[in-house]
């Protein structure tokens, strides 16, 4: 409880990739080794820019990847941070993915949720398990992580809206089409929440066992100021979250509502 | 219920001494359910509603120290009529539900206790935060605007009515003086200790607004001495507030004068394992039964030696 020794975690970029016209991706050596759960996520701050909540793409000895999709004045200034600039990090934070349910895995990631989910996917994959990882976005020129995804020969199966690569359609729809009922016992998924909304209900319905990763506004990240509550059922994000078991959440304002800077109740668009 | 831990605060019969402070898990109208839930808490604050909706700063808006948290939240709010709706919701509750408001005149003051009074069971104004421009430590460090805003404030309810003041002033008494003058019923004492912290690998203070408050175990001796200082000072009920983490936190502030003690830091530590409360209770019962005390206020002040 006393413990002192930093405020943050020093990291410096050692490579910034550009994804999309709206992501990228940057590698950072930290200095010191932390270990973040498929799932977790970090603040991540730059004196004068703000800081946000993040789950790495990838997490390697000292070296972690951020995928960053430019939404606001914070992650603009993230995602166009220079080879040799720092940042600052704290957590691990929330509670991460549970991989320890017995049985194949599903992974449903939407835009930058396929770079979020690969930690989850090259663990499962570490420890035997046979896993399929779903990739979807707009058009081919707005799919992130995949060129990173096949380098590393992941196994995966790629919607577009447009059908520019891969199955012509949502998530939702390639999973409905493609995965047959009792093939997967498990399904991770990170996206735009209508997406995981429909992904949890599918699979609520057929039995399955859904792990959504859900975004907030978050705060404070330990847990007091309310920002990232889940009403009405007082779910915070950052300590019972970010992931929760679909069955949990289904029926409260997941895939509805979500709170302003304010705490407003507003409507989830995405 | 425990008979021994039944305390009488500005009008109000509490089940236990130990209140759940403004900003900690009073944010959501579930979290205060189920805060009520737990027979050791007796009292709830909630956090603080302001006259407009407020966006509150930027992030970074807290840290962990480790002995503390360091927090410029910048009172995040939307607005005292729409958290009206949002409590308005609330029914049933076990405890009393008291709304913390922060005005930063006296018709403000007057505006959200008229709006507010059917939804809540007290008031405690929050004259005290530290890092919120024109509200909080800005008019709660002026005796003038206290007297104002708690007059402005009496007049419009009957309900209690507290005044949480800051440590961040010359003389509290003489901040107080000014509230009790003006008719509050009780005093909460202490709210966060303004402060900085500044990474050094970054070089810059962590917060955004530079300034934050400080609560949790580092401000504990500072709340001891106020609440100290106040029982010798003022004849209405103390709430004691700061770095409240074990039983014995609490007995040495209801030994130097509180009736009541409030809990924020310890919670969060806890990872809002509301358990905390339960042990605390627990170790101030066995205290009281160890010293042959049948009540909690029967210790209230007795440091003292006058």
């Amino acid at each position: 409880m006393f413990e002192k020794a930093h405020y943050y975690i020093e990291a410096e970029v050692e490579s910034n990739i550009m994804e999309t016209s709206r992501v990228n991706t940057l590698t950072l050596k930290l200095d010191r080794f932390i270990n973040i759960k498929p799932g977790q996520f970090l603040m991540v701050w730059r004196p004068g820019d703000g800081e946000i909540p993040i789950t790495p793409s990838l997490t390697q000895g000292n070296t972690i990847c951020l995928t960053i999709e430019k939404v606001g004045f914070t992650s603009n200034r993230l995602a166009n941070l220079k080879v040799g600039e720092k940042v600052f990090l704290r957590g691990p934070y929330g509670n991460g993915f549970n991989l320890e349910h017995p049985g194949k895995y599903l992974l449903v990631g939407g835009g930058t949720g396929a770079a979020s989910l690969t930690p989850a996917y090259l663990k499962l994959v570490e420890k035997g398990v046979y896993t399929l990882f779903l990739v979807g976005g707009r058009n081919i020129e707005n799919l992130v992580y995949v060129n990173k995804l096949r380098e590393i020969k992941a196994n995966i199966q790629i919607a577009t809206d447009d059908g520019s690569e891969g199955f012509h359609g949502t998530l939702p729809e390639l999973f409905k089409k493609t995965v047959s009922e009792d093939f997967f016992e498990n399904v991770l998924t990170i996206g735009p929440e209508k997406m995981m909304f429909k992904i949890a209900e599918e699979c609520l319905k057929r039995g399955m066992s859904c792990q959504v990763s859900l975004v907030r506004i978050v705060k404070c990240g330990i847990g007091f100021c309310g920002s990232c509550v889940l009403d009405p059922v007082g779910l915070r994000i950052c300590v019972e979250g970010p992931v929760f078991n679909a069955s949990e959440i289904l029926g409260t304002d997941f895939g509805f509502y979500m709170r302003d800077e304010m705490g407003r109740r507003i409507e989830v668009t995405l | 219920m425990h008979p021994k831990m039944s305390v009488k605060l500005a009008g109000l019969v509490l089940r236990s001494p130990l209140i759940v402070a403004s900003g900690v898990l009073g944010s959501s109208t579930r979290l205060i359910k189920k805060v009520s839930e737990n027979p050791s808490v007796g009292a709830v604050v909630t956090k603080t509603v302001t006259y407009n909706p407020r966006p509150g700063y930027e992030n970074p808006t807290a840290i962990d120290l480790g002995f503390g948290f360091l927090n410029a939240m910048g009172l995040p709010n939307p607005g005292y009529l729409e958290y009206r709706k949002e409590l308005s919701e609330i029914k049933d509750l076990a405890i009393p539900l008291i709304v913390s408001i922060g005005p930063s005149n006296s018709e403000e003051a007057a505006e959200m206790v008229k709006a507010l009074n059917d939804v809540s069971d007290g008031f405690e104004l929050n004259l005290s935060c530290p890092h919120a421009e024109k509200l909080g430590l800005e008019v709660g460090s002026d005796p003038e605007k206290v007297r104002s805003i708690v007059s402005s404030a009496r007049r419009c309810t009957t309900k209690p009515l507290f005044v949480k003041i800051s440590p961040n002033v010359t003389d509290v008494v003489e901040i107080a003086r000014a509230a009790v003058e003006a008719g509050v019923d009780a005093v909460t004492a202490i709210n966060t200790m303004k402060s900085i912290a500044i990474d050094v690998n970054a070089g810059k203070p962590v917060l955004s607004n530079v300034y934050g408050g400080l609560s949790g175990k580092a401000i504990h001796p500072i709340a001891v001495r106020i609440v100290y200082e106040l029982y010798e000072a003022i004849k209405i009920p103390i709430v004691g507030c700061g770095g409240v983490y074990d039983w014995r936190d609490a007995v040495e502030l209801i030994l130097a004068g509180a009736t009541a003690v409030q809990i924020g830091s310890a919670i969060v530590y806890s990872r809002s394992d509301l358990n905390i409360l339960n042990e605390i209770e627990k170790g101030i019962i066995e205290y009281l039964k160890d010293k042959g005390f049948n009540n909690v206020m029967e210790i209230v002040g007795l440091a003292h030696t006058s």
